[in-house]
């Protein structure tokens, strides 16, 4: 059980964050950049850091399930990935080269509705990893926990304190 | 199957090439913000302030390229080369646990840093700075632990095709890793200082800066050259011992690379030549004794040749090509950014000392940058063709690390990588070209 706390907790953190982007992705459809159509910008690399944690995790700690899981979420993985360059291209775009103060109302509803897509694909490999770990009898690398709870006790206090602040602050950027 | 495992191989190929390209970037990048901002705090200038916090919005945007090109490589890796996850999970775990631990630092603190400009003030802002820079280091010392360890893995006990060990950060920490993470490091660090001596090279010549922004865009020129420098010293010094290490642990990958056919003491260093099928060396300059003193600093040194190994374990012998470019590069690169710097000298007479900032000169340093992105992908070519057909050297193929098919699914990546990569270029472009404009910023004090 111990490993699997590894997986839960970066990804229980990571859904209300993510949760709060999609919000705002989808408050600011439509708005100038100056006029509410603003994003919490340097969060969100913060926010998937915790995304690619959990994946991280899963893939080394259970790796005697990853050829299992792969097989089985696939399609949805590769389409998260997809939707998550996608998403990137158009974050680019939108604060960094679209400056004007005519709103993109395209790129700006393709860029909430990738947060809507990378939602669906997210749950549906979790529920799916999930199952087949249930199902299985997979054996984590127990090994490795000793030598990775010191980084997790030490990363949680040291980045929580920017955290808070960066979330606290509406334009971030 | 082979059709499958070789599309499999070009598509990690090509997300990693396009990976190395922004994550060197992240790693140097706030290095090379950290010494321009301590650059801006020491002369109180807020015009260098103003650059390096320029410059910490162009990380931003690398970040951005970097994470979603990252999280593709893992996506990737563990759809297509699940096995390789399967049999060195209980060793490589631990590296890429840490990479995580690392990331998390870099990412957070990056947002927080680029988040207090004008907020936090002076060298408390600085120091928001430095957990940025330890956790790019850190992200690029745990991942190329990991690599470390699948080109020399070792003595291994492998039950039922998965790594048995008791000691991961034992088997992980080896002298092939030390000499990998800090050629490695030191090259991006090399590449971020040469990519940004270029932009300043580029806004000098374009929009011929006067006074006060004059003397700020010198100085950190200066800087940057003198500290590329530094860095062309250690990482060639590196380079010729992690090749000496080479010979002695991955003797099959350094005679492929350094084109040795047989088994020989006074072996002679070869220019230019060509593997034939039949591990024979076709043309090419030859230097008598060189790759013995090379190797071993003696002519009579004993240097293992690519015949003695067998003909199914060879590696892809185009390795020495790839190698030889980069060292050409590397010579280009270092010539020129050490003859900048050179020209500094105080004691130099003025009608020397004036050419620092010609055109011919501020011409020379603009494809420095980029020559060196690509002098770090020929190193990691020569690394991982080198180390081929293993995928964990002398333990797994990369054939038997295979796991699933890729499908006409993963061609989307590569169109996708294109696009993002000149989404990313257009707005670097466009957050340099403003430099033009710069003004110093009051509140950065």
């Amino acid at each position: 059980m111990s490993a699997l706390w590894f997986v839960i907790v970066p990804l229980v953190v990571y859904i209300p964050m993510f949760l709060v982007e999609t919000y705002i992705a989808f408050r600011r459809i439509g708005k100038p950049l100056d006029k509410g159509g603003e994003y919490l910008h340097a969060t969100w690399e913060a926010t998937h850091t915790f995304l690619i944690l959990a994946l991280n995790y899963f893939m080394w700690l259970y790796s005697s399930a990853i050829v299992d899981v792969a097989r089985s979420v696939f399609v949805p993985l590769i389409i998260f990935g997809a939707v998550f360059i996608v998403r990137a291209i158009l974050y680019v775009y939108l604060f960094y080269i679209n400056k004007s103060t005519q709103p993109s109302l395209l790129a700006d509803w393709l860029f909430a509705l990738c947060h809507v897509a990378m939602l669906v694909c997210i749950s549906y490999v979790s529920i799916a990893t999930a199952l087949i770990l249930i199902g299985g009898s997979y054996e984590p690398n127990h090994i490795l926990l000793p030598l990775l709870y010191p980084g997790l006790f030490l990363m949680i206090p040291l980045i929580s304190v920017p955290l808070y602040f960066l979330y606290k602050t509406r334009k971030s950027r | 199957m082979e059709l499958e495992i070789n599309a499999a191989r070009a598509l990690m190929a090509d997300s990693l090439g396009f990976h190395i390209i922004f994550a060197l970037l992240g790693v140097g990048l706030p290095l090379v913000i950290l010494l321009i901002e301590q650059l801006g705090l020491r002369r109180k200038d807020p015009l260098i302030l103003e650059h390096a916090k320029r410059l910490s919005y162009a990380a931003v945007i690398l970040v951005v390229a970097g994470v979603a090109s990252g999280t593709i490589i893992s996506i990737q890796m563990s759809l297509m080369w699940g096995k390789l996850i399967e049999f060195g999970g209980p060793i490589m775990g631990l590296a890429f646990g840490w990479e995580g631990y690392a990331f998390m630092l870099e990412a957070v603190f990056l947002a927080f840093y680029v988040s207090t400009w004008g907020k936090v003030k002076g060298w408390k802002h600085w120091l928001l700075g430095v957990p940025v820079a330890i956790g790019s280091f850190g992200s690029a010392f745990a991942i190329t632990l990991g690599n470390a360890w699948m080109q020399n893995p070792g003595v291994l006990d492998v039950v039922d095709g998965v790594v048995q060990t008791d000691n991961p950060l034992g088997a992980l920490l080896s002298k092939t890793a030390f000499f990998m993470i800090s050629h490695s490091v030191a090259g991006y660090y090399l590449a971020t200082l040469l990519c940004v001596l270029g932009i300043y090279a580029f806004y000098t010549l374009m929009f011929k800066p006067r006074g006060k922004d004059q003397q700020a865009v010198k100085q950190i020129m200066f800087r940057l050259s003198a500290t590329a420098v530094f860095f062309v010293a250690i990482t060639a010094l590196l380079g010729h011992f992690q090749s000496q290490y080479l010979a002695e642990s991955q003797p099959r990958k350094f005679s492929a690379i350094e084109l040795n056919e047989e088994t020989r003491k006074n072996a002679p260093y070869i220019i230019g030549g060509k593997w034939k099928e039949d591990g024979t060396v076709e043309g090419g300059i030859r230097i008598p004794n060189m790759l013995s003193v090379l190797a071993g600093n003696s002519p009579s040194t004993e240097v293992k040749g690519l015949q003695d190994f067998p003909k199914d374990t060879w590696p892809m012998l185009f390795v020495n090509i790839l190698f030889e470019s980069k060292l050409l590069l590397a010579a280009i690169i270092s010539t020129v950014s050490i003859l900048f710097t050179a020209l500094h000298y105080k004691k130099l007479p003025e009608k020397y000392r004036a050419w620092r900032y010609k055109k011919p000169l501020l011409i020379a340093l603009l494809p420095l940058g980029p020559l060196a992105i690509i002098v770090v992908e020929l190193g990691w070519m020569v690394a991982e063709f080198g180390r081929q057909p293993f995928v964990v050297n002398g333990y797994m193929r990369t054939n038997q690390a295979f796991s699933g098919q890729v499908g006409s699914w993963g061609y989307i990546f590569p169109i996708l990588f294109v696009i993002l990569f000149i989404v990313t270029t257009i707005a670097l472009w466009l957050l340099f070209k403003k430099q033009g404009k710069i003004k110093p910023a009051k509140g950065l004090l």
